[in-house]
C-alpha cells in the first residue's frame, strides 16, 4: 500500500466520522442515544432484566420510528447495560448483568472496604476508554472488512453462516450436544411461512398468520422475556442489600497507575473476543479477569479488593460490547442473541443487513458509530451524578418489576399486527422457553439459527444450482474452502477433549462455568 | 408445591429432539424433495430434521438410565399465571380495552409469585396502566381503545 493510498484511506475514514457526527448530533438522535444508554443502564443495574429481554421489548416500538434512532436506541440499550450491570456488581454483590459477575469478586470487596465511590469511579472510566477504542476499531475495520465481504457469493455466504454458527455453539458455555440441536431447531422455526423458491407454505398447518413465518418479535420476547421471568419467580433469587456510603467518585493516583496497564488489557482482550460470534461478553470480562492474575505481581490479591479486578474485565465487556458490532453490521452475521435481535431491529426498518449496509445507508451506519462514541460520553459523565438514583432503584423487588414487564411485553407484541394471535403464541413460547431453561438448553443458538437459517438455505440452494448439484463448489472456492477448514478445526479443538475424557479448556473456562448461570444472554 | 420428574435433564432434551426433528421430517415428507441441484421446499427441513433426530437419539441413548439431577418444577403456579396472564391479555384486549384488559392481567401475573402483595398490586397496576398510556396510546398513537364499546356508550350521551 502505497503512501497515497494510506493517505486516501485516511481522508475517506475522517470524512465518514464527521459525517457520523453531523447525523448524531441532531437533537432526535441524540435524545434517542441518551433514552438508550440511561434505560440500558437502568436494565443493567436491576438485575431479572438484560439488554436482550429489553431490546426485544423495545422492537415494536422502532416500528414507529426511523431506522437511524432506533439502532442508535438499541445500540446505547446493549453498552448501557454493560455499565449498569457493574454498579450493582459493586454495590450489591449482585451482577445486574451476566457479564458483570466478575466484577462482584473485586468490586464488592472494594465496596465493603469503604471504597465503593472509587470502585465505581474506576468501572466507569475503564469502560469509558474501552468504548472510545471498540468505536474507533469500529470505525477502522468496517470498511476493508465489507470490501472483502462485498465480492462473496452464494458458496462463501453459505460457508460463512455455517461458520458463525459453529462458532457461536462452540465459543458460548454449555453443552455442545445440545446446543446444535438448537441451532438445528431454530433453522426449522426459520422455514415456517413461505418458501421463497417455491412459492409453497411450509410448517403453517393451515394458520394464516404463519403464512409469513413465526414472528421474530414473539420469538425473541418469549424465550428471553416471558420465559426469564418464569424462570425468576421458579427459583427467586434472595436480595441482600448493602448499604454504602460514596463520597467521592474518583478513583486514586494509586489506583490510576495500578491499573493503566489492566484497562489497556482487558481492552484488547475485550475487543478481540467481541468480534468472534458466541463468545460474548461475559467469556470477555472473565477472560481479562483471569489474564490479570496471571500477569500480576501478588495473584493473592485478587478477590479482596484489587482494583486491576475490577477494571480490566469492565474494559473488557464494553470493548466486546462495541466490536461485536462489527460482524453485525458489516457482514450482516450476528454472534449473539442479542445481535441477532439488533439485526431483526435493522429488518424491520426494511434494511437488509449485509456488506451493502455501508454503502447504501453511509447516514446509519457511520451516524451509529458516533453515536456509540457519544453514548459512552454520556454513560460516563450523566451515570457518575447519578448513581444516587441507581442505588435507590436497585432496592425494587422484583415483584414488582416482572408485572411491568410482561405487560410491556403483551402489548409490544401486539402492536405489531394488533392481533391477538400473536400474544397466545408469545406465551406459548415462554413456556417452551422456561421447557428449555429446565433442560439447560441454550434458547440463544436457536434464536441465531432462526435468523441465519433462511440466509442459509438460501445460499445452499444457490450454490448447488450454479454447480448443478456439485457440493464441491464449496471446497473449490477458497475462500468458501477456509471458512469450512476454519469450521473443521474448531469442531476439532471442541470434540477432542471431551473423547478423550476430559475438559481441556483454559482454567479460566472452568470459573466461568461455575461463576455465571447457564443463560446469560448477551 | 415442587414437581421432580426422575432421569436426568440431557435425557428429556434428547426426547425433546427426537420429537421436535421427527415431526419436522414427517411434515416434510409431503412437500416436493426436488433434487440436490435444484432443492424443493422440502429438502432442507428433512436434512435438518433427520439431523436433529439423530442428535436426538445419541443424547437420549448417552444418559439412559443415568443418574442426574432430576428436573423440578419449583413453582408450577408461576409457569402457569404467567402464561395465564400473558394470553389473557391477548384475549380480552379487543373486548375490554386497554385498561381493564390491563388491571386483569396484572391482577392474575402479581399472583403467579408468592411474594406480591395486594397493595402493592394497586399501586403497580395504577402506575402501569398510566404509563402504557402514555407512551403506547398517546405517544406512539397505537390504535388501542382505552376503554370497551359498553362503558364509552354509558358515559356518552
Amino acid at each position: 500500500m502505497d503512501k497515497g493510498h494510506v493517505c486516501g484511506v485516511a481522508v475517506d475514514l475522517f470524512h465518514n466520522i464527521v459525517m457520523g457526527f453531523g447525523v448524531t448530533l441532531t437533537p432526535n438522535n441524540l435524545l434517542a442515544c441518551f433514552i438508550g444508554v440511561s434505560l440500558g443502564t437502568f436494565i443493567g443495574v436491576l438485575p431479572g432484566i438484560g439488554p436482550l429481554a429489553t431490546i426485544a421489548i423495545l422492537l415494536p416500538i422502532t416500528y414507529y420510528m426511523p431506522a437511524v434512532p432506533s439502532l442508535i436506541m438499541l445500540a446505547g440499550v446493549y453498552y448501557g447495560a454493560m455499565y449498569g450491570g457493574g454498579i450493582s456488581a459493586i454495590l450489591l454483590n449482585i451482577p445486574g448483568e451476566a457479564s458483570a459477575a466478575v466484577a462482584c469478586l473485586d468490586g464488592h470487596e472494594m465496596a465493603k472496604q469503604g471504597r465503593a465511590g472509587p470502585a465505581l469511579g474506576i468501572s466507569a472510566l475503564s469502560s469509558f476508554f474501552a468504548g472510545c477504542v471498540g468505536t474507533l476499531l469500529i470505525a477502522l475495520f468496517a470498511v476493508p472488512l465489507a470490501n472483502v465481504a462485498l465480492d462473496f457469493t452464494s458458496p462463501e455466504y453459505f460457508s460463512l453462516v455455517v461458520l458463525g454458527l459453529v462458532c457461536a455453539v462452540v465459543l458460548a458455555h454449555g453443552s455442545l450436544m445440545k446446543a446444535i440441536p438448537m441451532v438445528l431447531i431454530g433453522l426449522l422455526l426459520g422455514m415456517v411461512g413461505i418458501d421463497v423458491n417455491s412459492g409453497m407454505l411450509r410448517f403453517t398447518f393451515g394458520i394464516p398468520e404463519l403464512e409469513d413465518g413465526l414472528d421474530f418479535v414473539v420469538l425473541a420476547m418469549g424465550l428471553f422475556g416471558i420465559a426469564e421471568i418464569i424462570k425468576n419467580i421458579d427459583s427467586p433469587r434472595s436480595q441482600t442489600t448493602h448499604s454504602t456510603n460514596i463520597r467521592s467518585l474518583l478513583p486514586s493516583r494509586l489506583d490510576f497507575l495500578q491499573c493503566w496497564k489492566s484497562v489497556l488489557r482487558g481492552t484488547g482482550i475485550g475487543a478481540f473476543i467481541g468480534i468472534l460470534p458466541g463468545a460474548g461478553v461475559s467469556v470477555a470480562s472473565f477472560s481479562a479477569y483471569a489474564l490479570e492474575k496471571k500477569v500480576a505481581k501478588q495473584p493473592s490479591r485478587f478477590g479482596h479488593g484489587a482494583p486491576e479486578g475490577l477494571a480490566a474485565p469492565e474494559a473488557a465487556n464494553n470493548a466486546a460490547a462495541q466490536t461485536s458490532m462489527i460482524p453485525t453490521l458489516t457482514l450482516g452475521i450476528p454472534g449473539s442473541a442479542t445481535m441477532a435481535v439488533m439485526l431483526g431491529a435493522m429488518m424491520i426498518q426494511g434494511i437488509t443487513p449485509g456488506p451493502q449496509v455501508m454503502i447504501k445507508y453511509p447516514d446509519l451506519f457511520w451516524g451509529m458509530i458516533a453515536s456509540m462514541w457519544i453514548g459512552n460520553l454520556f454513560l460516563v459523565i450523566l451515570n457518575l451524578p447519578m448513581i444516587g438514583i441507581w442505588t435507590r432503584l436497585l432496592m425494587i423487588p422484583y415483584r414488582m418489576l416482572y408485572p411491568a414487564i410482561l405487560l410491556f411485553c403483551a402489548i409490544g407484541v401486539f402492536s405489531v399486527h394488533s392481533n391477538p394471535f400473536d400474544i397466545i403464541t408469545l406465551a406459548l413460547v415462554g413456556v417452551c422457553g422456561y421447557v428449555f431453561v429446565k433442560l439447560q438448553c441454550e434458547p440463544a443458538p436457536l434464536l441465531l439459527g432462526y435468523i441465519l437459517g433462511p440466509m442459509m438455505e438460501e445460499n445452499l440452494r444457490r450454490s448447488l444450482l450454479l454447480s448443478q448439484g456439485d457440493p464441491m463448489i464449496f471446497l473449490t472456492r477458497p475462500i468458501s474452502l477456509g471458512f469450512l477448514i476454519a469450521t473443521a478445526a474448531l469442531l476439532l479443538w471442541a470434540i477432542v477433549p471431551a473423547l478423550k475424557g476430559k475438559k481441556e479448556r483454559a482454567s479460566s473456562d472452568e470459573e466461568i462455568q461455575e461463576l455465571i448461570s447457564p443463560e446469560s444472554s448477551g | 408445591m415442587r414437581l421432580r420428574f426422575r432421569n436426568n435433564r440431557d435425557f428429556f432434551a434428547g426426547l425433546l429432539f427426537v420429537a421436535i426433528g421427527g415431526g419436522a421430517c414427517l411434515v416434510a415428507s409431503a412437500y416436493p424433495l426436488g433434487t440436490t441441484a435444484l432443492m424443493g421446499p422440502g429438502y432442507f427441513p428433512e436434512m435438518v430434521g433427520g439431523l436433529l433426530v439423530v442428535f436426538g437419539i445419541v443424547l437420549a441413548a448417552k444418559n439412559l438410565g443415568v443418574e442426574g439431577e432430576p428436573v423440578t418444577v419449583g413453582s408450577p403456579r408461576g409457569l402457569v399465571l404467567v402464561t395465564l396472564s400473558v394470553s389473557l391479555f391477548g384475549i380480552l384486549l379487543s373486548s375490554l380495552g386497554l385498561v381493564l384488559t390491563t388491571f386483569v392481567s396484572t391482577a392474575v401475573a402479581c399472583l403467579a409469585s408468592a411474594e406480591s402483595r395486594w397493595r402493592e398490586f394497586i399501586g403497580i397496576y395504577l402506575f402501569l396502566a398510566v404509563l402504557v398510556t402514555l407512551i403506547f396510546v398517546i405517544g406512539l398513537s397505537m390504535p388501542i381503545a382505552l376503554w370497551p364499546e359498553w362503558i364509552k356508550a354509558m358515559f356518552a350521551v
